[in-house]
C-alpha cells in the first residue's frame, strides 16, 4: 500500500472541512476522488502534502507516518502535487519552472534524464522552454504544471483538476498522458470534475460529500450503477 | 434601533473609551493628560494611514510629511496672519490633502514598491525644506505656537484636551461612515484586485488619488492639533522615523481596521513613557515588544480579537454544508426584467486586431451580438477568446478595429466607464476581492449604480443610507439567485472554486448589465452543478433579457444554450454558425473538438 489516510480531520479556522476521511491508494493504481464543489477534495490533497495540518499521525506514505512532516520534506519522500489552477511561476521561463520542480534534488545526471523524459511526454514544452510560463496557452500551462510535478521524480502523483478550463482536444491528451504515466508505473490520485472520464481512467474511486467519504468502490461498478450516477455524479 | 449583540458590545466599548478620554482632565495630572492628548492626536494620523494603506492598499511612508504640512501651515497662519486657530487647522489639512492628491498621481502609473518610495522621498523633502528655510519657519530651531484661543480666551491644556477628544470622535465617525460606504468598498476592491475593480466600474485614478488625499487630510489635521497641543513645533517632530512609527501603530492595532488605529497609537504613545524607569533599556524593550507582538499578532490586535472571538460564521444548515448549491428559483425582484426588444445588434466588433509584442493575438475579427442572444465563442486554448473579452471590457486596447455598443464607438473608452453602459464580465481565472465578504463582493458589482458622493457617505445622509440599504438588498437577492445566500458573510476566498464562479456571476449581475460576458463559467463545476449553471444562464437570459457572450469548453453548455457559435483559432475566426452546424464542421472538429466523442 502506497498511501493511507485513517480518519483524517482538517479545519479552516472553526470550520471542519474534513470529517474522518479514510482512504487508500495502492501502488501502481489510479484512484479518483470525486464530489461536488466544497466537498473537501482539494482539502484532502492539501492535507496529504502537508499544506493543511491534520490533527494526528494519521496519514501514512509507504507505511511511514507523514502527518507532521513539512511540505518541502514530503516532496522529497516522493509525493508530488499538481495544484488546482496550476499555480505556475508565471514570470519564470518554462525551463525554470521545470527546474523548480526538481528543487529538492541534487544529481545533475538524473535531472537531465527527467527533463528529457518530461519533454518526451510534452514535446511542446521543449519547443517553448525559453518562453515565460505566463505566456503559454491554458493547455500548455497545464502540461507545464504536470511536468513540474514530475521533475521531483515522484512515486505518487496527486492531480487537482488537471483538465480545468481546457479545450476538449487537450483534455483527451491530458487523460492519455496520465494513462501512459500509469502504465509506466506511476501511482496517481486524481481529483476531477469530469466524473465519467475519471471513472473510466481509474481503478478505484471515492466520492466525497460534506467532508466525508459518501461512497467508495471499484470505478467500473460505480460507473455502472445508475443510483450512484444520479445521486452523486449528477447524470442526466 | 436593534443591534446584534456583537455590535452592542462594540458600541458599548467605544462609548466607554470616549467617556473615559473626555473626562480624563478630571482625574489625570498634567503630564499623563498630555500623553493621552498626544495619543489621540496620533490616532488621527494613523486613522488616515489605515484608510490609505490598510483599506486602499497604497503603501504610504510619508504620513509624517503630511502632518508637518498641517502643523506648519497652522502655525504660520496663526503666527503671521493672525488667523483663528480653528480655521488654520482645517486650512492646513486641506493643504496636506492637496499634496496627498498630487502625490497620488504617480501612484497611478507605478507599482506598489515605487509608490512607497515616492511617499518616502516626499516625507524627507518636507523635513529638509522646513529645516533649511529659516525665513519661513525658523529652520531647525522651530516655532512657538500660541495656545489656541476659544471665544477670546486662551484655552488651558485641560480644555484643549476635550476639544481634541471631540474632534477625534467626529473624525473616527466620518472615517467609519466612509469605509462602510461604496467608497470604502471601492478602496478595498482596489487593494484586492485592480483589474476586477476596473471591471466593476471603479475609477482607479479617482479612488487612488482620493485615498491619498484623505489619508493626508487626516495627517494634516493631526499635525495642526499637535501644534496647538505642544505649542511648539520643529522639524524633529516629523522626521522619517515618525512616519514609520505611524505605520507601526497601524500594523500593531490592525491596519485594515479603524479601531486598530486608536489601540496602536495609544499603546505606542504610552509605551516609551511606561518604560521611563528603565531608560537605558527603553529602545531595546520597545523594539523587543514590537517584534513579539508582530510575530504573534500578524493581523494586529483587532485582527487577533476578531479571529478568536468572532471567526467566520459557519454554514447554517445541512444544505450548504453538503457543499451543494441551494437552488433558488425566485427571480430577484430588485432586478426588473427588461422588455424584450427586437433583434438589434447590441455589440458589434469590426475588424478587431491586437498584438502583444510580436504575437498577433487577434486578427481582423468581426462579430455581432444581437439583443436577447446567447453567443458562444469556442476555440483551442490560446486562440484569443479571453483577449477578445479583455478588448470588449476595455482592459486592453486593440491595435486596429472598432467596438460599437448600440452603434456608438466605445473603442477608446476606459474600462470603468464601460460598466455603467451595461457591460459586465466574469474572469476565467477568477478575480474576486478575496478578503471581502461574499456579500460585499456583490455590492462592489453595483458600484456604478450607487450615486452618493464621498461627502454624502462621510456624513451618512438619509439619501445615502436609503441607497446603501436598497443595494444591500439587491446584492442579497442576487446571492440567493445564484444559490449562495447562505455564504453571504463568509470571506470570498473561503468559497470552493465552483462557488467562486457563481459569485462572479452575481457580482457581474449587480451592475444591471445588458451584456454579460461569461469567461468559462463551467470550469470547475461537476455535472449537477453544470445543470444548475445552465438553468441560471437561461434565467438570466430569458428572465432579465440580458444578452450573453459566453466562452466555454464544456460542449454540453455551449451546444445546448447558444443561439449561435463563433469559433476562434490562432486569433482568427475559423467558423460561425448554429450549434449543430459547428458540431459538424470538419475544420472545427480537427482544430478543437477532436475526432471521438466531445
Amino acid at each position: 500500500m502506497m498511501l493511507e489516510l485513517i480518519n483524517v480531520n482538517a479545519y479552516y479556522g472553526r470550520i471542519q472541512a474534513l470529517k474522518g476521511i479514510s482512504l487508500r491508494v495502492d501502488e501502481g493504481k489510479i484512484v479518483s476522488l470525486l464530489g461536488a464543489n466544497g466537498a473537501g477534495k482539494t482539502t484532502t490533497v492539501r492535507t496529504i502534502v502537508g499544506l493543511n495540518r491534520s490533527t494526528a499521525n494519521d496519514i501514512r506514505f509507504e507505511g511511514r507516518p507523514i502527518g507532521r512532516i513539512q511540505p518541502h520534506k514530503i516532496v522529497r519522500l516522493g509525493i508530488a502535487m499538481v495544484p488546482e489552477r496550476r499555480e505556475l511561476f508565471p514570470d519564470m521561463k518554462v525551463i525554470d519552472n521545470l527546474e523548480m520542480g526538481a528543487y529538492s534534488r541534487a544529481n545533475a545526471d538524473e535531472l537531465r534524464r527527467d527533463l528529457d523524459w518530461t519533454y518526451s511526454l510534452f514535446p511542446v514544452l521543449a519547443e517553448r522552454r525559453k518562453n515565460r510560463a505566463g505566456a503559454l496557452s491554458g493547455g500548455q500551462q497545464q502540461m507545464l504544471a504536470i511536468g513540474r510535478a514530475l521533475m521531483s521524480h515522484p512515486r505518487l502523483l496527486l492531480l487537482d483538476e488537471p483538465t480545468l478550463g481546457l479545450a476538449p482536444l487537450i483534455v483527451k491528451q491530458i487523460f492519455a498522458t496520465l494513462q501512459k504515466l500509469n502504465q509506466d508505473g506511476m501511482t496517481i490520485l486524481l481529483i476531477e470534475q469530469n466524473a465519467n472520464q475519471a471513472l473510466k481512467l481509474s481503478e478505484y474511486s471515492y466520492i466525497l460529500e460534506n467532508g466525508q467519504i459518501a461512497l467508495e468502490g471499484k470505478s467500473a461498478v460505480l460507473s455502472a450503477d445508475p443510483t450512484v450516477q444520479r445521486s452523486y455524479l449528477g447524470a442526466t | 434601533m436593534k443591534l446584534p449583540p456583537r455590535k452592542q458590545m462594540e458600541f458599548g466599548a467605544i462609548a466607554f473609551v470616549l467617556g473615559a478620554c473626555a473626562s480624563a482632565p478630571l482625574f489625570l495630572s498634567n503630564y499623563p493628560l498630555f500623553v493621552l492628548s498626544l495619543a489621540i492626536v496620533n490616532t488621527i494620523a494613523v486613522l488616515g494611514l489605515n484608510l490609505v494603506m490598510g483599506y486602499a492598499g497604497q503603501i504610504s511612508l510619508g504620513q509624517a510629511g503630511f502632518a508637518a504640512i498641517g502643523a506648519y501651515a497652522t502655525a504660520l497662519l496663526v503666527v503671521n496672519l493672525d488667523t483663528s486657530y480653528w480655521l488654520a487647522v482645517p486650512l492646513g489639512a486641506l493643504l496636506a490633502a492637496l499634496s496627498g492628491y498630487i502625490l497620488g498621481l504617480p501612484a497611478l502609473r507605478l507599482g506598489p514598491l515605487y509608490v512607497s518610495m515616492v511617499t518616502f522621498g516626499f516625507g524627507l523633502i518636507v523635513v529638509i525644506i522646513v529645516q533649511n528655510w529659516y525665513e519661513l519657519a525658523n529652520g531647525p530651531n522651530g516655532m512657538i505656537v500660541p495656545p489656541p484661543v476659544f471665544f477670546g480666551r486662551e484655552l488651558f491644556p485641560r480644555e484643549f484636551h476635550v476639544a481634541i477628544v471631540a474632534i477625534a470622535a467626529v473624525l473616527f465617525l466620518l472615517a467609519r461612515n466612509i469605509v462602510d460606504s461604496k467608497h470604502g468598498r471601492a478602496f478595498i476592491a482596489i487593494r484586492e484586485s485592480e483589474i476586477a475593480a476596473r471591471g466593476m466600474g471603479v475609477n482607479l485614478p479617482h479612488y487612488k488619488t482620493t485615498a491619498f488625499a484623505l489619508g493626508a487630510f487626516y495627517a494634516g489635521l493631526s499635525g495642526g492639533l499637535f501644534a496647538g497641543l505642544a505649542q511648539f513645533i520643529n522639524p524633529d517632530a516629523f522626521v522619517f522615523p515618525v512616519s514609520i512609527l505611524y505605520v507601526t501603530m497601524g500594523i500593531l492595532g490592525g491596519i485594515t481596521t479603524l479601531v486598530g488605529a486608536a489601540i496602536g497609537s495609544a499603546m505606542l504613545t504610552a509605551l516609551p513613557e511606561l518604560l521611563r524607569g528603565a531608560a537605558e533599556y527603553k529602545d531595546f524593550l520597545t523594539g523587543l515588544l514590537l517584534l513579539l507582538l508582530l510575530i504573534f499578532l500578524p493581523n494586529g490586535i483587532v485582527g487577533f480579537v476578531r479571529q478568536h472571538f468572532t471567526g467566520v460564521l459557519p454554514a447554517k444548515n445541512g444544505q450548504s454544508a453538503s457543499g451543494r448549491v441551494a437552488t433558488h428559483n425566485v427571480l430577484p425582484t430588485t432586478l426588473q426584467p427588461r422588455g424584450r426588444s427586437e433583434n438589434n445588434p447590441i455589440l458589434e466588433v469590426e475588424n478587431l486586431s491586437v498584438s502583444f509584442g510580436g504575437l498577433k493575438a487577434l486578427q481582423n475579427v468581426n462579430l455581432t451580438i444581437r439583443s436577447n442572444e446567447i453567443l458562444s465563442v469556442i476555440g483551442p486554448n490560446g486562440a484569443g477568446k479571453t483577449t477578445l473579452f479583455n478588448l470588449i471590457s476595455g482592459l486592453n486596447r486593440p491595435t486596429a478595429g472598432r467596438i460599437l455598443l448600440d452603434g456608438a464607438d466605445i473603442t477608446g473608452m476606459s474600462a470603468h466607464s464601460r460598466a455603467p453602459l451595461g457591460i459586465a464580465r466574469t474572469f476565467q481565472n477568477l478575480d474576486l476581492f478575496g478578503e471581502m465578504s461574499v456579500l460585499d463582493n456583490v455590492r462592489v458589482g453595483a458600484h456604478t449604480r450607487l450615486k452618493s458622493s464621498l461627502l454624502q457617505a462621510a456624513l451618512r445622509t438619509k439619501a445615502e443610507r436609503v441607497e446603501e440599504a436598497r443595494y444591500c438588498d439587491v446584492a442579497m437577492d442576487l446571492l440567493r439567485f445564484v444559490g449562495l445566500g447562505l455564504y453571504a458573510s463568509q470571506k470570498a476566498n473561503s468559497l470552493a472554486f465552483g462557488h467562486q464562479r457563481l459569485l462572479e456571476i452575481a457580482r457581474a449581475l449587480a451592475s444591471a448589465p445588458r451584456l454579460l460576458l461569461l469567461d468559462e463559467p463551467a470550469a470547475g463545476l461537476n455535472s449537477s452543478e453544470l445543470d444548475f449553471l445552465m438553468d441560471l444562464i437561461r434565467r438570466i437570459h430569458k428572465g432579465f433579457g440580458i444578452s450573453v457572450l459566453l466562452i466555454g469548453h464544456t460542449m454540453r453548455l455551449v451546444m445546448t444554450l447558444s443561439n449561435r457559435v463563433v469559433v476562434l483559432d490562432h486569433g482568427v475566426k475559423l467558423a460561425e454558425g448554429l450549434p449543430a452546424e459547428i458540431q459538424r464542421n470538419s475544420r472545427v472538429i480537427e482544430a478543437y473538438l477532436g475526432t471521438d466523442d466531445a
